[in-house]
C-alpha cells in the first residue's frame, strides 16, 4: 500500500470514530487555513532553507548547517503522536 | 529528521516505540515551523473539539500557544537550498516517501 492509501484508511477510520460535529469543525478549520493563503508563505524549491538549531531526544543540540556539510537533509514537520 | 512541538519525553517515547533511526527534534512553540511558514493557531472551536477528544496540547507541547505546524516535508541540499517542499493544512495528505527517495537519489548522483 502506498502512504496515500494507508492515510485513506486512517482517515476513514477517524470518520467512523469521531462525532460528526467534531469532524465538521475540523474539516472547516482545515479549509479556512487553506483559504487563508498560508501556503504562500512556505519557502519554495530553489530558495534558501531557513537554518535552525534544536535539541534532540537526550538534550544534545542539532544544527542544520553542521548536518548539511555532511549531506542533504530530509526535514519532516509533524504535530505529534496524539 | 523529524521536527515536532512535543516535549522531549513524548518524542522519546515515539522514537523508542517506533525504533526510529532518525532524530526527533523539539521545536518549542513552533518557532522553527514559523520560519518555514508552517505555524498556525487553532481556532477556538477546534480547541474545544480537542478538549472533548482529550487532546491536551499545552501539556503535550509544554507551551500554551495552541499553535501547531502544518505537516510538511522538505529536502535540503548541501548548499542549504530547498529542493522539495510539500506542506498541506490537511494532515491526512502527505507526499509519498518514494518520491522523496527519488529526489535524494538525484542529489546523490549530482
Amino acid at each position: 500500500m502506498s502512504l496515500a492509501e494507508k492515510l485513506d484508511v486512517l482517515r476513514a477510520a477517524a470518520a467512523k470514530r469521531l462525532p460528526k460535529e467534531s469532524q465538521e469543525i475540523m474539516h472547516a478549520a482545515t479549509e479556512r487555513l487553506r483559504a487563508s493563503g498560508i501556503l504562500a508563505g512556505v519557502p519554495k524549491p530553489g530558495t534558501a532553507a531557513p537554518p535552525f538549531t534544536l535539541t534532540k531526544v537526550g538534550g544534545n543540540s542539532v544544527d542544520s548547517a553542521a548536518l548539511l556539510a555532511r549531506g542533504p537533509l530530509v526535514v519532516t514537520f509533524y504535530r505529534g503522536r496524539w | 529528521m523529524a521536527i515536532s512541538p512535543q516535549i522531549e519525553r513524548l518524542n522519546r517515547e515515539t522514537a523508542e516505540r517506533r525504533h526510529l533511526s532518525f532524530d526527533i527534534l523539539w521545536d518549542r512553540g513552533n518557532e522553527v515551523a514559523a520560519r518555514y511558514g508552517l505555524r498556525f493557531r487553532l481556532p477556538d472551536d477546534l480547541i474545544a473539539v480537542y478538549g472533548k477528544a482529550g487532546i491536551d496540547l499545552p501539556t503535550a507541547n509544554g507551551d500554551g500557544s495552541w499553535t501547531l505546524p502544518m505537516p510538511a516535508r522538505f529536502v535540503i541540499d548541501r548548499a542549504g537550498v530547498i529542493r522539495a517542499a510539500d506542506a498541506d493544512p490537511d494532515y491526512t495528505r502527505r507526499p509519498e516517501p518514494a518520491a522523496t527517495v527519488r529526489i535524494l537519489q538525484r542529489l546523490a548522483g549530482s
